[in-house]
């Protein structure tokens, strides 16, 4: 039955090729777009080195730090990192990281723009990074304050040209540090795994931030386990009830939760109160949205599969005059377009390996290598047939309510 | 003639149905891409109300601000001062100035006003003195601030397009600024001197030269009395064709005054650059897409007209057979798709119009009217070529086959 099903979808494609042709080039088009942005969205997300342990890690990156008359949303501080987060129950180590600044440098007189990120010395636990030369700066090294550096491949060739970095010395807006290691290239969709350069915390001449509750810090968990989540949360819960508050500071309120990579997306996007709901919300739009981006696709496919159809009334007579039911009928031709769906979805994986290809190759996001994994693949596979069946349905149902009489004598509704 | 083609169209409604809504949706694409269209090109060529060339901004970084106590913001505040100083006194240096809503930077001081009952978003610039010579901005009348008076009153700059929002029939100089006033009708904030404009400038277009100029006020900063957060950028204009190791000089000048913070320099040629680059990319995503979908939509919509004119064959037979020219039967059936089009276009046309009234979409009536007309034009003239080859296929159909077809 159902190979008999395949073999007349597969003539019916054949015979009028231009309506094919049509279809198909609908099809692969929208899934392209789709599967491009899952093969963007898989790649920030995947656990690949630099960041192995992203499956089990929590950040703590967005707070909210409220008082009478005010309210102030953004990265929590140093201070309150250092003094309340430390010691979670099931976490396997907490990395304190900044933001990223733009630096200057002009070795030989030549200008050098480069970013650079303060972290402590747990970051290059918390992250696995590839050394080509030297190591990175340690705990000790963050705690006194020593003026090191741990630099890409790319910023040693700006700076040093050919030479090997480690051991000299770096001059950066102002500021000299000496190399203790280089790194493989990251891009920077890798987001607190990105830099060019990287100094220990400890460098920052002012102290003031050290008592800071908000400010430009964020606080990476490596959780033993994701079973550990919820008891972390619960505890940070419970800790936040405790912060105290400078006497004369007009705040008195600290609110926030330890999120996942991807609830710190959605919690940024919206750049509002720090939400446990952001992350649904967030989810809700961009379902949308890629319904609404299938809307017109599905809709000229629909008409597409309604003006092919007309011409085979006469067959639709013939079998329902034999005794198929309207069901057999909506089975029959929706299996149809979804065998022409996954006909183009495989157009479509071809030709996304081919943008992947052209994006990595054009430099638009540096060190990026975006592929067509099997998880994209997956992804790509299940939304042709739940695009085959969104745009086959309508036009199956129309079909099936055809009167075999009328259908026989070639007339349709 | 026209009724007529309507009626044709109402009567195949159900089969007609998913087209239009085909076509419908494809225009309000078309809309989108139209509305970033113009209002790009609209705005790209008028002036911007400042000169960027030769001019360097220097971000300057002296850790958190706001949790100081008053004195060290106070000597926070001087050290910024003795930097703008340090920087003006080195050779090649025409000008340098403090001040925030930067050019080329997304980062703005804005507060909103209710003028006669509009809201206006008003950028707050706050500059020290030099700022106007800094960025060559232009008066229209009145003067710049030169010294602060320190009076009751503080004298400020206000642009052309707020000055007209404000006192749309006077001259705004010497006026004050009228005050917000709160739901009781007594006006607030009595504690800050009133605040008088001294000048009007030409627009100022910050946000790039793909935005229209918002409206902006220009308050001149004074170190020893400012309050709230001060700017973080240094703008420098270098004489024409400094060399690049004047940059490495003024960074090491800056951090001479201040060895614990850390300075930045970028030109603002590279400012514009890197900011138009990053507000193009996405729109350029984006009209590729909806391209490619109406590119779709035009394939799907010739195939559904073959079709039809293939299931139409005995009609347009008789047609034919009663007389009617190969030139008519084409006419007739263009005409059936455009009276289909036009239904379509109007419905898209209303809801389109919907945004500017709802507020959804702040543009001005020029972009809308343009955006709207290019779309109206681009969309007939779209569905006219999908239409060509199915018609003329219409017009091969030969009465005597046609008569006889099963």
């Amino acid at each position: 039955m159902f190979e008999n099903y395949l073999k007349v979808a597969l003539k019916v494609l054949a015979r009028r090729r231009f309506f094919t042709f049509i279809s198909l080039f609908g099809i692969s088009f929208t899934l392209v777009v789709l599967m491009v942005l899952t093969a963007v969205v898989d790649h920030v997300l995947a656990p690949k080195p630099p960041q192995v342990n992203i499956d089990r890690t929590l950040r703590i990156s967005y707070m909210l730090e409220s008082g009478e008359n005010v309210e102030w949303n953004g990265e929590p501080g140093f201070g309150f990192l250092d003094r309340y987060c430390r010691d979670l129950p099931g976490v396997e180590m907490m990395s304190i990281v900044g933001g990223t600044t733009s630096v200057v440098g002009y070795p030989e007189g030549r200008r050098t723009d480069l970013k650079l990120r303060h972290t402590d010395g747990v970051y290059w636990d918390a992250y696995d990074f590839r050394f080509l030369e030297g190591a990175p700066y340690t705990r000790e090294d963050d705690r006194v304050g020593r003026p090191v550096a741990v630099i890409t491949e790319a910023a040693s060739r700006e700076y040093f040209g050919e030479s090997p970095a480690v051991g000299q010395s770096i001059a950066l807006s102002g500021r000299t540090y000496e190399v203790l290691g280089v790194v493989a290239n990251v891009s920077p969709v890798y987001d607190l795994a990105y830099s060019d350069v990287w100094v220990p915390i400890g460098t920052i001449p002012d102290p003031s931030f050290r008592e800071a509750l908000m400010g430009s810090f964020e606080g990476v968990l490596v959780a033993e386990s994701r079973d550990a989540f919820p008891a972390i949360r619960d505890d940070f819960a419970a800790r936040l009830e405790r912060v105290t508050f400078p006497p004369e500071d007009e705040f008195s309120k600290l609110e926030g939760f330890p999120m996942t990579p991807i609830e710190t997306v959605a919690v940024k996007f919206f750049s509002d109160r720090p939400s446990r709901n952001a992350l649904r919300k967030f989810t809700g739009m961009v379902a949308a949205l890629v319904l609404a981006f299938m809307l017109l696709p599905a809709i000229n496919l629909v008409n597409v599969n309604l003006s092919r159809i007309y011409e085979r009334t006469s067959e639709i007579g013939v079998r329902k005059a034999f005794g198929a039911s309207s069901r057999h009928l909506i089975h029959q031709f929706v299996l149809e377009n979804v065998v022409l769906c996954l006909v183009g979805g495989v157009i479509g994986l071809v030709l996304s390996a081919a943008v992947l290809a052209a994006v990595n190759a054009s430099g638009l996001v540096p060190y990026a290598h975006f592929t067509v994994s099997l998880r994209v693949f997956v992804v790509g596979i299940a939304l042709a047939t739940f695009f085959g069946i969104l745009s086959g349905l309508f036009p199956a149902w129309r079909m099936s309510r055809v009167h075999p009489v009328a259908a026989l004598k070639g007339e349709t509704g | 003639m026209i009724r007529h083609l309507f009626r044709l169209v109402w009567n195949r409604r159900k089969r007609n149905g998913l087209v239009m809504v085909e076509i419908l949706v494809s225009f309000l694409l078309l809309c989108g891409i139209s509305t970033m269209g113009s209002s790009f090109l609209l705005n790209w060529n008028e002036p911007m109300g400042f000169d960027r060339r030769d001019v360097w901004a220097i971000s300057v970084n002296s850790g958190p601000y706001h949790s100081l106590n008053e004195d060290a913001k106070l000597s926070v505040r001087r050290q910024f001062g003795r930097i703008e100083e340090a920087v003006r006194n080195r050779p090649d240096v025409v000008a340098a100035s403090m001040q925030t809503n930067v050019p080329y930077t997304n980062s703005r001081w804005r507060t909103t006003f209710e003028v006669n009952g509009e809201q206006v978003h008003v950028g707050v610039l706050q500059a020290t003195r030099e700022m106007p010579e800094v960025l060559r901005l232009e008066l229209v009348e009145g003067e710049f601030f030169g010294e602060n008076g320190g009076g009751e009153e503080e004298p400020v700059l206000v642009t052309q397009d707020y000055a007209r929002k404000l006192f749309p029939d006077e001259s705004a100089v010497g006026r004050l600024i009228p005050r917000k006033e709160s739901d009781d009708g007594d006006s607030v904030e009595d504690d800050n001197p009133r605040q008088r404009i001294v000048g009007v400038i030409r627009p100022y277009r910050g946000r790039g030269e793909h935005r229209a100029s918002e409206p902006q006020i220009v308050r001149q900063i004074d170190w020893e009395t400012f309050r709230g957060f001060p700017p973080r950028d240094l703008l420098v204009r270098v004489r024409p064709g400094a060399p690049a190791a004047l940059e490495e000089e003024l960074l090491r000048t800056a951090s001479a005054i201040a060895p614990g913070w850390s300075f930045t320099l970028t030109r603002m040629d590279d400012m514009r650059t890197r900011l138009l680059r990053e507000a193009m990319l996405p729109l350029l995503l984006f009209a590729v897409v909806a391209l490619f979908l109406i590119l779709m939509v035009g394939l799907g919509l010739i195939g559904v007209l073959w079709q039809s004119v293939i299931r139409r064959t005995d009609e347009i037979g008789v047609r034919r057979a009663m007389g009617a020219t190969a030139d008519g039967v084409r006419r007739q059936l263009l005409g059936e798709l455009l009276a289909l089009t036009s239904i379509s276009v109007l419905a898209g046309s209303v809801l389109y119009l919907q945004l500017p009234f709802l507020g959804l979409l702040q543009e001005p009536g020029k972009v809308v009217a343009c955006a709207l007309g290019s779309s109206l034009l681009v969309m007939y003239g779209f569905v006219i070529l999908c239409g060509l080859y199915p018609s003329w296929l219409a017009t091969r159909i030969e009465p005597a086959r046609a008569l006889g077809y099963e």
